[in-house]
């Protein structure tokens, strides 16, 4: 068989991207596959095949429930969060008015910030005893004295979601704002002629003409939120009581603290098996809404 | 043959005899084989806890090292955050460092895998009195001593005398006397809002939480190891276990700031530094805090050893730990090396040094270092001398880290990276169990893990 100077100049200028996949992807996700089988002395590599042991002790596992639990709640909080205020955003900065420049780079500041420095900034204002917010929690009597919303569990949850929103609109809002800059102009200039007021024509040719781009961003948030393990590591450590104790925090405990690296394949393998099925539902109850 | 070659036969009836070529043939040989000795690299890790430690270690090593004939160092310094991945891959790559200084839970880790040389050797030449017979035990397994103590750490109670002395509140001797010290010593602001709590009892979920517990625990003499037949016993002491919970979360409930269920060290330190509470459990950082802060309170600060339950009995240990030297596995050469290098470490007046780069946070933990000059002279030793004086006799001498009671053992590292304590001691102060099913949880999940471990 003989390939053309075509395939094969092809495969030559593919086979970058190739190697990139096969030692970056393919490898390490084989590798985890094998471990998930394994149980792993790790300081001398001796391992032990056990099967599906780790998986059945990952569904025997009292912490199951309860991490699913606040990986769930984590996820759709943060991602409503995300959108809705990344859409308000968009639509204020869409906004041809003087400053405009000045006030998208100031919005896009928490996106490029440091993860660090954004949980100490979030620790700091909610200090129980010097943070600004708990202060004015504290005065506004929601909150008793020198109480942190960290130390409770509820409102611990609800505050690493606050800041992983923070964090993330930015995103959010420049996707939007760069879809908002594709609407043809012709679109609202119709509508008005039809006598559609502010909201219908948000309803009516803003939101359908941003359904391709939130398509798009929804399974990329999605698959960040789930898997964004420093914010809420250094905000709370997944405390108090496990309150916020997603499961890239259970995958970290077991695999760094207990050093249990099969055990910590298998929770990190069916983390993203789930990620795999949810992604491939999303994609086909999306393209058939386009179909339609 | 080439022009310019000839053979020997040649050479040896010519200008160049065979004995010659012999000779010069041994001598090219020999330069090839220079014993390794003489260029030697020895791999040099600390934990990074302060910049001047580092560089006190990094300065004395080198120092050290030099008085060897063409043995080197290379230093690196390691995060804590980094430690525990870098010491495994380093097992598995047979790469131990030669010289490590770091904390008894990494002790026992490398220990636990066969990465560590003895040092009781080292430990002979030196004068085995010398060293606090405590911090000894800690770093011990099977008849040997796997760390030589360097930094002696110390957990113990300081408070604020002035706030004693306003409150008419003398140094408790008991649990119940400690708990009714720290009510009196809550106090209202002109708000109605506490503006002074009487005992600052840190929960964070990872370390504070079972440094807190433990050092309860120990007071009243639990334990999760028999110290003398190692057997695991945390289960079988349940009763002093859930005392000890139930006793600590009433101190928090009676008289810590209710954000302090997730407070670590730098929260309940300027709390102290601040002056929101009267007392806490701590290991000597505040004072340093207290310089930068608030040195307004330094003459104001006293410290006594956590009691026990009962007035009649000293409390039976504290929760401390230490900062050790190993010695990791290596060719003989450099594990020879490396003891010597240990050995001028080991010189009072430098053990006095690497104290000095973290005072009163770090005292010596040998004798002779702890007496030198170099350490008395210190102008915070000076200052401290009395509070020193009493840790260094009433508290170092009797301690325990959690899981190594009985000597190293792998769980204690575990215990530190992992929040399966924290996470049960917050349940139950938040009151979400009780202060029996918290010690069940644990229980539970330390049995377990002892069990993996011993497999």
């Amino acid at each position: 068989m003989r390939f053309s100077r075509q395939a094969l100049a092809g495969v030559f200028f593919s086979s970058p991207a190739i190697v990139f996949l096969v030692v970056f992807v393919v490898y390490p996700v084989l590798d985890a596959v094998r471990l998930s089988l394994l149980v792993v002395d790790f300081a001398t590599d001796q391992t032990n095949f056990v099967g599906m042991a780790n998986f059945a002790q990952m569904l025997r596992d009292p912490k199951l429930v309860p991490v699913a639990t606040n990986t769930l709640v984590w996820t759709v909080a943060s991602l409503i969060g995300q959108f809705g205020l990344g859409l308000g955003a968009a639509l204020c900065i869409s906004r041809d008015v003087p400053g405009m420049r000045l006030i998208r780079t100031i919005l896009l500041l928490p996106y490029v910030v440091p993860v660090i420095a954004i949980a100490l900034f979030w620790r700091w204002l909610l200090d129980g005893s010097y943070g600004l917010v708990s202060y004015l929690l504290q005065a506004a009597a929601l909150l008793p004295a020198n109480q942190s919303p960290l130390a409770i569990p509820d409102a611990a949850m609800a505050s690493v979601i606050l800041a992983n929103i923070w964090r993330g609109f930015p995103f959010v809002m420049i996707s939007y704002w760069a879809a908002l800059q594709g609407i043809p102009q012709e679109q609202y200039e119709a509508a008005q002629v039809d006598g559609a007021g502010i909201w219908q024509e948000f309803w009516y040719v803003t939101l359908p003409n941003l359904l391709e781009i939130t398509k798009v961003m929804l399974i990329l948030r999605l698959i960040w939120t789930v898997t964004f393990f420093d914010i809420v590591w250094l905000i709370t450590r997944g405390g108090p009581a496990g309150a916020t104790e997603h499961w890239p925090i259970w995958i970290y405990q077991e695999s760094m603290g207990f050093f249990r690296f099969g055990y910590g394949a298998a929770l990190a393998l069916a983390l993203a098996i789930l990620l795999m099925v949810v992604s491939s539902l999303y994609f086909a109850l999306a393209s058939r809404s386009s179909e339609r | 043959m080439s022009p310019g070659q000839f053979p020997i036969e040649e050479a040896g009836s010519g200008a160049i005899p065979r004995s010659r070529l012999a000779a010069a043939a041994m001598f090219i040989a020999m330069l090839f084989t220079v014993p390794p000795a003489a260029a030697q690299e020895l791999s040099v890790w600390t934990n990074l806890t302060t910049a001047a430690q580092a560089t006190v270690i990094q300065k004395q090593v080198t120092a050290c090292a030099a008085k060897q004939t063409g043995v080197s160092v290379k230093f690196e310094t390691v995060p804590f955050g980094a430690m525990y991945t870098r010491l495994i891959t380093a097992l598995r790559k047979n790469e131990m460092p030669n010289l490590m200084n770091t904390l008894e839970g990494a002790v026992a880790f490398v220990q636990a895998k066969n990465g560590l040389v003895s040092v009781t050797d080292l430990v002979q030449s030196l004068g085995k009195d010398d060293f606090l017979p405590s911090y000894l035990a800690a770093a011990s397994k099977g008849g040997e001593v796997w760390g030589l103590p360097d930094w002696a750490l110390h957990q113990e109670v300081w408070y604020r005398k002035d706030l004693f002395a306003a409150a008419g509140v003398k140094v408790p001797r008991s649990w119940d006397e400690l708990l009714a010290a720290a009510k009196a010593l809550n106090k209202p602001g002109p708000d109605g809002k506490p503006e002074v709590y009487g005992f600052a009892v840190p929960m964070g979920r990872s370390l504070v939480a079972p440094q807190t517990y433990f050092q309860i625990l120990y007071s009243a003499g639990g334990t999760i190891f028999d110290p003398k037949t190692a057997e695991y016993v945390f289960g079988d002491q349940k009763e002093i276990a859930v005392k000890a919970m139930q006793y600590m979360i009433d101190l928090y409930k009676a008289a810590s700031p209710p954000a302090s269920i997730e407070w670590s060290w730098a929260e309940y330190r300027t709390a102290f530094v601040k002056g929101q509470v009267a007392m806490t459990n701590e290991w000597g950082a505040v004072v340093q805090m207290a310089v930068e802060q608030n040195p307004a309170i330094l003459d104001k600060m006293d410290v006594f050893p956590f009691p026990g339950p009962t007035a009649d009995k000293k409390p039976v240990a504290a929760l401390n730990g230490g900062y050790y030297y190993l010695v990791g596995k290596s060719s003989p050469e450099k594990v020879a090396a490396s003891k010597k290098v240990l050995t001028c470490l080991y010189e009072p007046a430098l053990v006095a040094e690497r104290a000095n780069s973290r005072p009163i946070f770090a005292i010596p933990a040998t004798k002779s270092a702890f007496n030198n000059d170099v350490y008395q002279s210190n102008a915070q030793v000076k200052q401290f001398k009395p509070l020193i004086d009493k840790i260094f006799n009433e508290v170092m001498p009797s301690w325990y880290r959690y899981g190594m009671e009985a000597g190293l053992h792998p769980i204690t590292g575990q215990i530190e990276a992992t929040t399966f304590i924290g996470d049960a001691i917050q349940s139950a102060a938040l009151g979400k169990i009780t202060a029996a099913a918290a010690v069940d949880q644990i229980d539970q999940q330390l049995r377990f893990q002892v069990e993996l471990l011993s497999r």
